[in-house]
């Protein structure tokens, strides 16, 4: 692994820290006493005092901290205030529903940004691209839980086609395990929201790409692709689509964590049980471990984005040389 | 030579771009014909259509470019009467074209051998080995180790992209091969190295060529026949020799006026004013306005095709005067009296 790697991973690492330190105090700033939630106010004073010590609530806050830091070393993320589980349990099945949800959504949104984009670009001033330009500012610029209620609104409520939420029909599944996911019950569940998040996610990559590719049709590498006798096709795909490619690539992991994060919005409209729906209920119950867990994991997934954008470029384009 | 057939025979061709702004008049009633084996040189200040011509040849004008008269023979077709997939085998295989910034013409993430075989296999199929030792052997023609074949265009220096986009150029062995400005990046030892090489490969290989650059001193030594190019029109064609020593276009005259010679003391002359805008409606000759030579005639009449002697063609209406305007054309003051000088310094 050469130095730049190395010094690479380290920033990633350093980043991390300051992230977590971050939280940490932010969301011991806000208003609201954990203790409120956590420790019942009817028990006795007494009893009050033995679960704080338990928690560890009633040591100093920078002594709190020392324990959390050491504790994520060892993976060990606290257990839940709410539920007094731990919260790796209580995170990882909502994280499996929320990448079920997310990832393939968005490598659809950005496989079809692409492709779409560059026929567009390719073939500029069509009447289909004025159209799918409108179409996607105006998408983009909308806010993703009213498009939810509208798709909602008019396919479920309306048309009858989707259900309104959830991941299953209730009393389906009774234990929640991974014959859950092999269902038909569990893909109707799926289909709108993924449709909805799918659509949101194009119009970023269909904008990029069109943008990009209308950059690329006028270089002389695109012309001397025709004058070699090349195909309309194969220039467009092997030489203005391949370079165009480059900014497209790399945004793709760096906005995972993102998307994730966006999730939240989604996730509540459709009651889908996945992180962000756990997060807005972790938020209103002052559950700092989960809150926290959460939060860095979507600060894990932005760092590793980014150093896999940084990866693909490399491989993607020769120029950069990470000696 | 007279006789043979011609690669290419451009005949009346007339393009034109629309534009935001009204039409533009980009060529005007081109008349080129390229013998085989033979260098032809296209000179002209920048903006005078010399790359609209070179696109129209090779059939990649933008799409708001139009040609709206004209034909261009390759041998017997008609370039312009073909089907795109037709004139799509043409390319590369029949004329091909060493770009002017190798730099830019070479796709910066593709490995510089992949990017020649992807021009052969547009056309032919070939197997792996073949392929190798092609590039191989196009890259020892041009004088760059075959080692180096499967560098990306990045590695090289400029004078090695050039190499590569020549040796690109000759791959499929060509009947015509387009050079436009192929040298201008490049510093004057490694464009005489180049043209060097490029005269041996075409005594060697037989192909004709047309060079197209702003540089009259390097068609003059290239070249054996040179056509000026002056706002989308052909002033004036012939034989290098002949247009050298009696130029009959006031505009050639100028042309050759503004080199410097080495080891003589005459300064070197500008032609006042500046080219015409291509939207204006032609009411006249077009280097009128900058001509000293012109009457009202030149104002009002666009100059017809004269035919003179050993294949010459011109454009002017004071033709027979230029011998005279030659001896006077060495002066300062006989360009003054063209009218954008007056306008400038009345």
């Amino acid at each position: 692994m050469s130095s730049f790697w190395v010094r690479r991973l380290w920033q990633s690492a350093l980043t991390l820290l300051i992230m977590l330190t971050l939280m940490f105090f932010m969301f011991r700033m806000l208003p609201g006493d954990p203790t409120a939630t956590v420790i019942s106010p009817a028990l006795y004073p007494k009893a009050q005092e033995t679960l704080r010590i338990q928690f560890g609530l009633d040591k100093p806050l920078w002594e709190q901290y020392l324990v959390y830091v050491k504790n994520l070393a060892v993976f060990d993320f606290g257990l839940s205030f709410h539920t007094g589980r731990p919260v790796a349990d209580e995170i990882s099945g909502r994280l499996l529903n929320t990448i079920l949800l997310v990832f393939p959504s968005m490598i659809a949104a950005y496989a079809l940004g692409a492709l779409v984009g560059a026929i567009v670009g390719w073939r500029r001033g069509s009447k289909l691209e004025a159209i799918l330009v409108f179409l996607s500012t105006a998408l983009q610029s909308a806010p993703v839980f009213w498009l939810s209620m509208l798709a909602i609104l008019f396919f479920s409520i309306r048309l009858d086609l989707f259900p309104i939420g959830h991941i299953v029909s209730p009393g389906m599944f009774p234990e929640e395990n991974w014959r859950m996911y092999l269902s038909m019950d569990f893909l109707h569940h799926l289909a709108l929201p993924f449709l909805v998040n799918t659509l949101y996610q194009f119009c970023f990559p269909f904008l990029l790409m069109r943008s990009s590719i209308l950059a690329t049709v006028g270089e002389d590498y695109i012309e001397l692709a025709k004058m070699k006798g090349l195909t309309d096709r194969r220039v467009l795909y092997h030489h203005a689509m391949r370079n165009s490619l480059l900014p497209l690539a790399t945004t793709l992991p760096m906005t995972l964590g993102w998307a994730v994060a966006g999730s939240v919005v989604i996730e509540t409209v459709f009651s889908w049980p996945g992180l962000g729906l756990l997060m807005v209920e972790a938020v209103g119950r002052s559950d700092y471990p989960v809150v926290q867990a959460a939060f860095l994991l979507i600060a894990v997934l932005t760092v590793v984005g980014t150093l896999i954008a940084d990866l693909l470029y490399t491989l993607l384009d020769p120029r950069i040389v990470n000696a | 030579m007279e006789d043979s057939t011609p690669v290419v025979d451009v005949q009346g061709l007339h393009v034109g771009y629309r534009t935001a702004s009204g039409p533009a008049r980009a060529l005007l009633d081109i008349d080129m014909t390229i013998q085989p084996n033979e260098r032809v040189g296209l000179v002209g200040e920048s903006g005078c259509g010399k790359s609209t011509l070179l696109k129209t040849i090779m059939g990649v004008l933008p799409p708001n470019g139009e040609v709206t008269e004209g034909r261009i023979f390759l041998g017997d077709d008609d370039l312009l009467e073909m089907s795109e997939e037709a004139r799509r085998k043409t390319r590369w295989a029949e004329i091909s074209m060493i770009t002017q910034s190798a730099l830019n013409a070479l796709n910066p993430v593709k490995r510089i051998d992949a990017q020649i075989l992807e021009a052969v296999r547009a056309h032919r199929r070939v197997s792996k080995a073949d392929g190798k030792a092609l590039v191989a052997r196009l890259f020892e023609m041009v004088g760059v180790s075959p080692d180096r074949a499967h560098d990306y265009p990045f590695q090289f220096s400029g004078g090695m992209r050039q190499r590569a986009v020549i040796a690109m150029a000759l791959a499929l062995s060509p009947r015509l091969i387009v050079a436009d400005e192929p040298t201008t990046a490049l510093d004057v030892i490694v464009q005489d190295q180049i043209f060097t090489r490029l005269r041996k490969l075409q005594d060697e290989r037989g192909f004709a060529m047309i060079l197209v650059t702003h540089d009259i001193a390097l068609v003059v030594e290239n070249c054996q026949r040179i056509c000026v190019m002056y706002a989308g029109m052909i002033v004036e064609t012939g034989q290098t020799q002949d247009i050298v020593n009696k130029p009959r276009h006031p505009y050639t005259i100028g042309l050759l006026n503004a080199v410097s010679v080495l080891g003589s003391t005459r300064e070197p002359i500008a032609i006042p004013g500046s080219p015409p805008n291509l939207f204006e409606k032609l009411g006249g000759c077009r280097f009128a306005p900058r001509c000293p030579l012109a009457t009202q005639l030149c104002h009002t009449q666009v100059p017809p095709r004269v035919d003179l002697e050993n294949d010459r063609v011109v454009r002017c209406h004071h033709w027979e005067k230029a011998d005279d305007f030659a001896a006077k054309a060495s002066s300062a003051e006989t360009w003054a009296q063209a009218p954008a000088a007056q306008l400038e310094n009345p």
